[in-house]
């Protein structure tokens, strides 16, 4: 009876401990999975700043500091250059920039959007993973300001998102936040 | 309970709590590691925009060459409202070639300027470095 007792209790014991295993195992992959889809979007925020940067940094070419920016809200930026974004270089023909969030059809879900004359750019026009975007604008002196002629560089707050690995897991969240100068306003004297 | 199976027993603890522990610091390096990425993209653009102010403010004349180095050695600590966190930074600014080699003794009218700019927060397994050499030109004050 006592060997019968003993071989039972080794029985759960050791069933307890391969569940404790298994549970470890899980909860591995688990996290490391999170983990890969997490540096994937953090590549992607790098990626979605340094375009921000690129982009704002080229606008007003060709146009007075005060005339370079047509719209400056807090979701959205409009501006004017010369720059020609899609062939990446300088055109003959004024372009209208606009970068803003925007709704793309299922199963896109949204995007933040750069078009140029309400095209978007061929290289990275969309950027995906953005759930949140926030513009808040600086004169030249780096105060606040509203008003679309004094703007002189723009801080963008990224909210990204990711949906996890498991479909019942939580979604991955990151954000970040980028001030880019309108160095061709600066280059004009600002 | 034999001596034996006391020590077999005693041996089974640690072996698992030896796996556990190894888990879970497998999920915690995940994990530190996560936040390192993070903070590290975060700070590279803050210290990359300090390059890019020196710049913006040197093209409208707004700061003069030789001013670089005394309004750039200094510390700033930023408080980011959207992203949360304190970000230290350190800016220096010296003479240097036009390499980027520190000058050992100031040159007369040297028109190369090394700035530094090392950014820190909670989290970060190290400093962010960027540095860039600003030359004087005839567009500058």
């Amino acid at each position: 009876m006592n060997v019968i007792i003993d071989v039972l209790g080794s029985v759960i014991i050791g069933s307890m401990l391969l569940l404790m295993m298994i549970t470890f195992q899980y909860g591995m992959r688990e996290s490391a999975d999170r983990a890969l889809y997490t540096k994937e979007m953090i590549n992607n925020m790098d990626t979605a700043a340094t375009k921000l940067n690129a982009v704002i940094a080229l606008a007003g070419i060709g146009f007075d500091p005060g005339a370079t920016v047509i719209y400056a809200a807090q979701d959205s930026l409009v501006f004017r250059t010369y720059w020609d974004y899609q062939n990446d270089r300088l055109g003959f023909t004024i372009n209208t920039l606009s970068i803003r969030l925007a709704n793309l059809p299922s199963p896109y879900g949204r995007a933040l959007t750069i078009r140029q004359n309400n095209v978007p750019l061929n290289d990275l026009g969309y950027i995906f993973w953005i759930d949140g975007l926030q513009f808040k604008y600086y004169d030249r002196n780096g105060a606040l300001t509203t008003q679309a002629t004094s703007v002189r560089s723009a801080e963008s707050w990224l909210t990204f998102f990711r949906n996890p690995p498991r479909a019942d897991g939580r979604v991955l969240r990151s954000r970040l936040q980028v001030r880019c100068y309108f160095m061709n306003a600066y280059m004009r004297g600002a | 309970m034999n001596m034996m199976e006391m020590v077999l027993a005693l041996f089974a603890v640690v072996f698992f709590s030896t796996v556990a522990i190894m888990y879970n610091q497998a999920v915690w390096d995940q994990s530190e590691i996560l936040i390192h990425s993070n903070k590290y993209v975060q700070s590279s653009h803050l210290t990359h925009s300090v390059l890019d102010e020196i710049d913006a403010r040197l093209f409208s004349k707004q700061l003069a060459f030789a001013n670089i180095k005394t309004q750039y050695n200094t510390t700033r600590s930023l408080i980011l409202t959207h992203t949360g966190g304190t970000y230290n930074m350190q800016i220096s600014a010296v003479d240097c070639d036009s390499l980027g080699v520190v000058l050992a003794t100031p040159v007369a009218n040297n028109i190369y300027t090394l700035v530094t700019v090392q950014t820190n927060t909670a989290g970060l397994r190290q400093p962010v470095v960027l540095r860039r050499v600003y030359t004087k030109t005839h567009l500058n004050l």
